[in-house]
């Protein structure tokens, strides 16, 4: 579903990301584990079409990225990227005009669950509530490729874990679920696989089950050694 | 899927041009009362107003436009609009579009502004008859206003073409500040580009064209002092020109082909050295 092969990225003198070749298929969750600046940011940009001078190839659906791939992913940045003048209503009519796969129903649900308010502004929101309605309109398409870049990064240990459930509550199992994150304890229990990135160059990927039995160790665990600074 | 953009980006920049539009179309009312009938000061200020506003619509277009592609395209909002499934070449295509219509937009305002305010101070003035019977005689008689909508509709062509490549050069500097080569003084580098790029192409203008595309004839024009209306009448009737055809197709020819170089551009730009922060 996503093949990446060869991928390099540089900023300047600053390689972001160093001959990453990853293979991924659907129906699988999949953390993309690596501390600040390790490229976690960079890669997820570059398969959404916001990065574009990279080195590499890849494939989404067997094709490059462009308006199919844009069409079977579901995006969640690490930043807000709703118009503050944006009330939700509006928010949610433009994701119901533009995606053909966004599920009004499922999108009010998960409003009255997450205790917003569609009529509110955007901008006067606070930042956990722009996190959550983002949330909520990433994770009502019905997608096939679902990226979420930090989605647990900013809020508090409550609002993590009602994150973290509507996510799996909403989410399409036969899809791939790509997760990025630094706080690995939150959040492993709920992945199949993951990735380590290591200053823009593929640590490790591996199925979780595996990484248990070959070391003893839980991913987090795991990730403190591979990262000990 | 372009109708929607347009659409969804009509309704993110509707709200910058919505307020002035109404302020300039409500002082076009207000004004020519004040300039007939209040006192000096107030006749003063309406008069600075009118031109204030029309100057801050000129501002505010410009502004917009840049805004538009600032901000929905290469800013936080860029995250979701490049993540729409549609091409990049759609994406483009309803930018300029949205950047044409508000220009078309805030010109054909400010005319309503300018016919309204006319219209007041006509049917205010106590000679309006007199003034109807002379403008009459001046614009309609003469065959003025026929010769001038025959000269309109002749450069109308050059002159959507020369709207559309003001949008597409200001849609190019913008898209240029946000590549990889540019890391450091974005808005610096934007104004000298801008400046330094439109020096160059009025260079390769003036270089290709050397002839002017209207020629007006006012060789049979005699002045008479004591008659200055006859003369006007005389001046606009006699009123004659002649459109060379060439030049004119040159400067439209001129104009796509900068068009095309920028677009070209401007899709290299975005597909292969974008870099969204």
């Amino acid at each position: 579903m996503i093949s990446i092969q060869g991928l390099n990225k540089n900023y300047g003198k600053t390689q972001a990301l160093h001959d990453v070749n990853l293979d991924l298929q659907p129906g699988k969750i999949i953390g993309l584990c690596g501390p600040n600046g390790s490229g976690k940011t960079t890669l997820i940009k570059i398969l959404n079409g916001l990065l574009n001078d990279y080195q590499g190839n890849i494939r989404i659906d067997g094709q490059e990225v462009g308006a199919h791939s844009k069409a079977l992913i579901s995006y969640l940045p690490d930043q807000t990227y709703l118009a503050g003048w944006m009330t939700g209503e509006k928010a949610i009519y433009l994701f119901k005009d533009m995606y053909s796969d966004f599920d009004e129903s499922r999108m009010r649900e998960l409003l009255l669950k997450l205790k917003l308010d569609s009529k509110q502004a955007i901008k006067t929101m606070s930042k956990g509530m722009k996190e959550k309605f983002q949330l909520a309109l990433v994770m009502s398409r019905k997608a096939s490729i679902y990226i979420l870049d930090e989605p647990i990064g900013g809020v508090d240990p409550a609002a993590r874990e009602l994150i973290l459930t509507t996510i799996l509550e909403n989410y399409n199992p036969n899809s791939i679920l790509l997760i990025s994150t630094h706080l690995i304890s939150d959040i492993e229990s709920i992945f199949d696989s993951v990735i380590f990135l290591k200053e823009g160059e593929v640590m490790l990927h591996e199925d979780v089950d595996t990484l248990r039995d070959m070391h003893g160790k839980s991913v987090d665990e795991l990730f403190r050694e591979v990262f000990k600074c | 899927m372009l109708i929607k953009l347009i659409k969804h980006d009509l309704i993110a920049t509707r709200g910058e041009f919505f307020g002035i539009y109404l302020g300039f179309l409500l002082l076009s009312i207000v004004a020519p009362f004040l300039i007939l009938n209040g006192p000096e000061w107030m006749q003063v200020l309406s008069v600075f107003s009118v031109f204030g506003v029309l100057f801050a619509i000129i501002i505010v277009t410009l502004l917009a436009v840049i805004r538009l592609f600032q901000k929905r395209l290469y800013s936080h909002e860029g995250y979701l609009t490049w993540t729409l499934p549609v091409s990049v070449k759609l994406n483009l295509l309803s930018k300029v579009i949205v950047g044409v219509i508000w220009n078309v937009a805030s010109f054909l305002v400010v005319w309503l502004g300018a016919l309204i305010s006319s219209t007041i101070f006509l049917t205010q003035l106590s000679t309006f008859n007199q003034v109807i019977d002379t403008a009459i005689l001046l614009f309609i008689r003469s065959g003025f206003i026929g010769k001038l909508f025959n000269l309109s509709l002749v450069f109308l062509p050059y002159s959507l073409v020369t709207l559309v490549y003001s949008v597409v050069f200001l849609l190019f500097v913008i898209t240029f500040i946000n590549t990889s080569w540019i890391k450091k003084g974005r808005n610096a580098i934007g104004i000298v580009l801008y400046f330094g790029l439109s020096l160059v192409i009025d260079a390769i203008t003036t270089r290709f064209i050397t002839q002017m595309p209207i020629n007006i004839n006012t060789e049979n024009f005699i002045f008479n002092p004591t008659d200055p209306l006859l003369s006007a009448y005389q001046a606009l009737s006699q009123f004659n020109y002649t459109i060379n055809g060439g030049v004119v197709l040159a400067m439209i020819a001129l104009q796509v082909s900068f068009v095309v170089l920028m677009t070209i551009g401007i899709l290299y730009f975005v597909e292969k050295k974008m870099e969204i922060e």
